[in-house]
C-alpha cells in the first residue's frame, strides 16, 4: 500500500498548494483576500464604491437603477434633463428590493436625485428567489431594507467556507485565477469588463467584437435561452412582496421630489419566443405590463413598454446575447425615454402621462 | 452513482476499498464486493436491486443444476430456460414501450396498453453476464461455482455492472479464486494510473466536446454543412472518450480490488475496414455477439449467403441491444451491411492504400454514429442530408472555431496517442505524484458537473 499512501500524500499536498494559491488569488472574492484584480463582477460593491467618489466630485442629480440590462444606458444622455451628473446604478440581477435599496442608500450619501431612470425587468418582480447573495454580503445595501439581516452562525460560516474551497476546485475557477492574474500582470487589460467612473460598463471583448463584426450573437442567444428557460421556470406570478418594494420605491422618490420614469425591459426575440413556448412568460410580461399602467396611474411616474424590439424600433443584430442589448439599442431606449422625460420635464412630479408608449 | 461524483470518490470508493483490504478471507470479501455492489446499483433505485438479485439467483441456481445433472437434454432444457427468463426480463423492460408504441402507430385496435415501463439501468449488461455464464456452463468452458457470494461478486461487481465491460465468468475466475491475496503494488499503480487516465478522458476531453456540439444540435433548424460535419465528428470523439474513458476506469478500479477486467478498447479509429473496427470498438461486446449469436447461428461455415445473413442478424440484434428506437435497429443494419460489403470487397479494399482504407472505414463510422446521436430517424435523415449539403438553411449559423480545431486535435489525437492499454504505467514510487496530479486535474473539470457516461442509458 506504499503506493497508494504516497498518492493519497502527493493529491493532499497538490490539492493544498492549490487552494492555497487560489485563497491568495482569490478571483471571485468568496476569500476576501482582496490581493490580485477580482474578475467577477460585483456591481454593488464596485458602484458603491465608484459613487462614492463620483459624489464627491459633485452633486449627483440623476439615477439609473436596473440590471445588467440597463447597464449600457449612457449617463450623460440624461444629464440635461437631470440638470447636473447622473449616475449609472444598475447592478447584476436587480430586483426591486436591490433598487429600493440602493436609492434609500444613495440619499444617506447625501445625494438628491431629480430623475430616476427605472429599467424594470419582468423578473425583476420573481416570486420564487431569495435576495441575491452579493445584496446580503453588502451589508451597507442591505440594512437599508428593513427585513432583519440573516443570523450567520458558526456552522453556516463554516459550511460557507467549505462551499467557497469546494467551488475553488473547479476549472472555472483556475481560469478565473489565470485572469486575475493576467490583469494584475498587465494593468491595461480590464478582464471581461469594467465600470467607468459614472457606473456606466464597458465590454472589453464584446464591443470589440461588435464592432468587428466577430461576435457570435446565435450562439450567445442559444446560451442565454437555457439560461432563462430555468429563470422563468420557476416564476409563477408577480411577487407581492416585491411589487411592495418597488411601489415604496416609488412613493419615497415622489416624496424627496424626483421624477421617474420606468421602463420595462427587452429580451431578444428568440428569447422571447422560446420562453413563451415553455414557461409563463408570456402571461408573466401581460401582467408586468397591467401592473406598469397601475403605477402609471396610481403613483405619478412615466411608464414606457419598451418590452419588444418594435417599441423602441430595436435592431435584431445589436445584442450580446439573448438579453442584452448593445449600445446602438441602448442608444435608442435612452432617446426615446429622454424625449419622455422632456416631454413632461418639470419638478415637482407631475400628473401622469397616457399609458404605453 | 456515476464514477466522477463526489459521492463515489470520497464516501462509496474509500470505504469499500478500506473494507476489502480489511477483510482477510475469501469468503469476507466476496460478501462485501457483493453488498457494495448492490448499494452501488441500488444508488440509482433500490427496487430494481430485487430484479438483479432475480436474475442472478436465477442463473447461479440453473448453473449448479446443469453442472449436476449428466443428460444433455437436461442440460440444454435448462440452459434454454435460464436464456428465457433473462431475455424475457430484458424484453419486458427495455423493449415493451417500443414494441407497443410501435403496434400502437401502426394498428391502435389491436394494440397493447402503454405501460411507460422504467429501463433499469445497466441491465443489457447484467443479462449479458448470466447469460455468458450459463451457456459456458452448459458447455463445460466453465465450472459452475456453488459459493453464491462468489457469483455475486461476479455480477454485481460495481466498476462493471452498469455500463460494461461485458466480462465473462472464465476471465475473472482466477482472480476470484486468489480474491484473498495480499494487495500488489504494481495492481494498485495500475488500477489508479487506469483509473485517472479514464477520468481524464471522460470528464476533461468527451465532456468539453459535448458541450461544444450540444448547441448545434439544439438547434438544427440553424445547422450549416460544416456545423453537420463538426458536429457529427465532435460526438465521435466525444463517444470514443466517454465510453473508452469509462472503461478504463472499471479496469482501474478491478486493478485496485486485485480483478484484471478485460480490454474494451483498442484504438479503434485507426481500423482498417469495418471487420477491423468491430475487434477494437467496445471489444466485449462485439466478442460476446461473436460467441453467443454468430457462432451459434452458425457464423461463416455454412456457406457465403448464411454467413452474410449471420453478420446482418447479429449487427440488427447488437444494435437492438443498444436502445430501444428505430435509430439504433437502423444503425445495426447499417453496421451490418458494411460488414457484409467488407467480407464481399476485401480482395479489393486491401489493395487500397492504407490512409485510403483507414479514412474511409472513419467516415462510414461517423455516419453510423449520426444514427446513434440522432433522438429519431427524421433528426438523423436531415442531420446527414445537412452533412452531404441538403437542406442547408440560409441563416445557417457559424461554427465556434474552438470547435474545428478540437475536432481536428482529436483526430489527430486517436490517430497517433497511444491506447491506455499501450501506455506503460509507472509502478514506482516516484510515479504517485504524477497520477496525483492527474486526478486533481480531472476532479477541477468535473466538480460541479453532472455528466453520467452515454453507455449508462443502455
Amino acid at each position: 500500500m506504499k503506493f497508494l499512501k504516497s498518492f493519497l500524500v502527493s493529491l493532499c499536498v497538490l490539492a493544498a498548494i492549490y487552494l492555497g494559491v487560489g485563497r491568495l488569488i482569490d478571483p471571485r472574492g468568496n476569500f476576501k483576500t482582496d490581493i490580485f484584480p477580482r474578475i467577477t463582477m460585483d456591481a454593488r460593491a464596485d458602484k458603491t464604491r465608484l459613487f462614492s467618489a463620483y459624489q464627491a466630485k459633485g452633486s449627483v442629480t440623476g439615477l439609473i437603477l436596473g440590471s445588467s440590462r440597463s447597464m449600457k444606458m449612457k449617463p450623460q444622455d440624461f444629464a440635461a434633463v437631470a440638470g447636473g451628473r447622473v449616475f449609472n446604478f444598475s447592478v447584476n440581477s436587480a430586483r426591486t428590493e436591490d433598487m429600493l435599496a440602493i436609492y434609500r442608500w444613495v440619499r444617506l450619501q447625501g445625494a438628491r436625485p431629480r430623475v430616476i431612470v427605472v429599467g424594470l425587468d419582468v423578473e425583476a418582480l420573481h416570486d420564487n428567489v431569495k435576495f441575491s447573495s452579493q445584496l446580503e454580503n453588502h451589508s451597507a445595501l442591505r440594512k437599508m431594507l428593513k427585513e432583519p439581516l440573516p443570523k450567520k452562525s458558526r456552522l453556516s460560516r463554516l459550511k460557507k467556507s467549505v462551499t467557497s474551497y469546494k467551488d475553488a476546485l473547479t476549472a472555472d475557477f483556475a481560469r478565473d485565477m489565470g485572469t486575475s492574474l493576467r490583469m494584475r500582470i498587465a494593468p491595461n487589460w480590464h478582464g471581461v469588463a469594467r465600470f467607468e467612473h459614472d457606473g456606466y460598463i464597458y465590454y472589453r471583448d464584446k464591443d470589440r467584437a461588435l464592432q468587428d463584426g466577430t461576435d457570435e450573437l446565435d450562439m450567445e442567444i442559444s446560451k442565454s435561452i437555457a439560461e432563462y428557460k430555468q429563470r422563468f421556470g420557476e416564476m409563477k406570478s408577480l411577487s407581492v412582496k416585491r411589487r411592495a418594494y418597488l411601489e415604496t420605491l416609488l412613493d419615497e422618490a415622489h416624496r424627496d421630489g424626483a421624477q421617474v420614469i420606468v421602463w420595462l425591459t427587452c429580451l431578444h426575440p428568440r428569447t422571447a419566443e422560446a420562453l413563451r413556448q415553455s414557461t409563463r412568460y408570456a402571461q408573466l410580461l401581460e401582467q408586468s405590463r397591467s401592473y406598469l399602467r397601475d403605477l402609471q396611474q396610481s403613483k405619478h411616474i412615466i411608464a414606457c413598454d419598451f418590452s419588444e424590439l418594435q417599441f423602441f424600433a430595436g435592431s435584431l443584430s445589436d445584442w450580446y446575447d439573448g438579453s442584452h442589448i448593445a449600445p446602438r439599442n441602448a442608444g435608442l431606449v435612452g432617446a426615446a425615454l429622454l424625449a419622455k422625460l422632456k416631454a413632461d420635464s418639470r419638478l415637482p412630479v407631475r400628473r401622469a402621462m397616457p399609458a404605453k408608449h | 452513482m456515476i464514477f466522477n461524483s463526489n459521492i463515489f470518490l470520497f464516501v462509496f470508493l474509500p470505504v469499500v476499498f478500506s473494507l476489502f483490504w480489511l477483510a482477510k478471507t475469501k469468503q469476507q470479501r466476496y460478501v462485501l464486493l457483493t453488498i457494495s455492489g448492490f448499494i452501488f446499483y441500488g444508488y440509482w433505485n433500490w427496487k430494481f436491486c430485487f430484479l438483479l438479485l432475480f436474475s442472478s439467483l436465477i442463473s447461479y441456481l440453473v448453473a449448479l443444476r446443469i453442472t449436476d445433472t449428466d443428460s444433455e437434454r437436461a442440460k440444454r432444457g435448462w440452459m434454454i430456460g435460464a436464456i428465457c427468463v433473462d431475455l424475457c426480463l430484458l424484453g419486458f423492460f427495455k423493449y415493451y414501450n417500443f414494441f407497443a408504441e410501435t403496434v400502437h402507430a401502426l394498428a391502435p385496435a389491436i394494440a397493447p396498453p402503454l405501460l411507460h415501463v422504467v429501463l433499469p439501468i445497466g441491465i443489457s449488461f447484467y443479462t449479458f453476464h448470466t447469460i455468458s455464464y450459463i451457456v459456458d456452463v452448459a458447455a463445460g468452458r466453465v465450472r459452475a461455482t456453488r459459493n453464491v457470494f462468489e457469483y455475486f461478486t461476479y455480477v454485481s461487481l460495481f466498476s462493471q455492472l452498469v455500463a460494461g465491460p461485458i466480462v465473462r465468468f472464465r476471465q475473472i475466475e482466477d482472480d476470484l479464486e486468489h480474491i484473498d491475496g495480499p494487495p500488489r503494488q504494481d495492481y494498485i499503480a495500475l488500477g489508479l494510473g487506469f483509473f485517472v487516465v479514464g477520468m481524464i478522458k471522460k470528464v476533461v476531453v468527451a465532456d468539453s466536446f459535448a458541450d461544444a456540439i450540444n448547441p448545434i444540435l439544439a438547434a438544427p433548424e440553424t445547422m450549416s454543412q460544416l456545423g453537420a460535419w463538426l458536429a457529427a465528428l465532435g460526438y465521435t470523439l466525444q463517444l470514443y472518450y466517454d465510453f473508452s474513458g469509462y472503461s478504463d476506469m472499471a479496469v482501474g478500479l478491478g486493478y485496485l480490488f486485485g480483478l484484471r477486467i478485460p480490454q474494451n478498447f483498442n484504438a479503434p479509429y485507426r481500423a482498417l475496414g469495418i471487420g477491423d473496427f468491430w475487434r477494437r470498438w467496445h471489444i466485449s461486446l462485439s466478442t460476446w455477439l461473436r460467441d453467443y449469436l454468430y457462432i451459434p447461428l452458425g457464423g461463416n461455415r455454412r456457406g457465403a449467403i448464411r454467413t452474410n445473413v449471420n453478420l446482418m442478424l447479429t449487427m440488427l440484434l447488437g444494435g437492438l441491444w443498444h436502445g430501444a428506437s428505430w435509430t439504433f435497429v437502423l444503425w445495426g443494419a447499417y453496421h451490418g451491411a458494411l460488414l457484409v460489403f467488407d467480407r464481399l470487397a476485401q480482395p479489393w479494399l486491401t489493395r487500397l492504400p492504407t490512409l485510403l482504407y483507414r479514412g474511409g472505414t472513419f467516415v462510414a463510422v461517423v455516419f453510423g454514429w449520426v444514427l446513434f446521436r440522432a433522438e429519431n430517424l427524421p433528426a438523423a435523415l436531415d442531420w446527414m442530408g445537412k452533412m452531404l449539403g441538403f437542406g442547408i438553411p440560409p441563416g445557417a449559423q457559424a461554427v465556434p472555431p474552438l470547435l474545428l480545431w478540437g475536432c481536428l486535435a482529436g483526430i489527430i489525437a486517436v490517430n497517433t496517442l497511444p491506447e491506455t492499454w499501450d501506455i506503460r504505467f509507472g509502478v514506482r514510487l516516484r510515479w504517485a505524484p504524477v497520477y496525483a496530479a492527474g486526478l486533481l486535474l480531472a476532479y477541477l473539470f468535473m466538480n460541479g458537473h453532472d455528466s453520467p457516461f452515454l453507455y449508462y442509458q443502455f
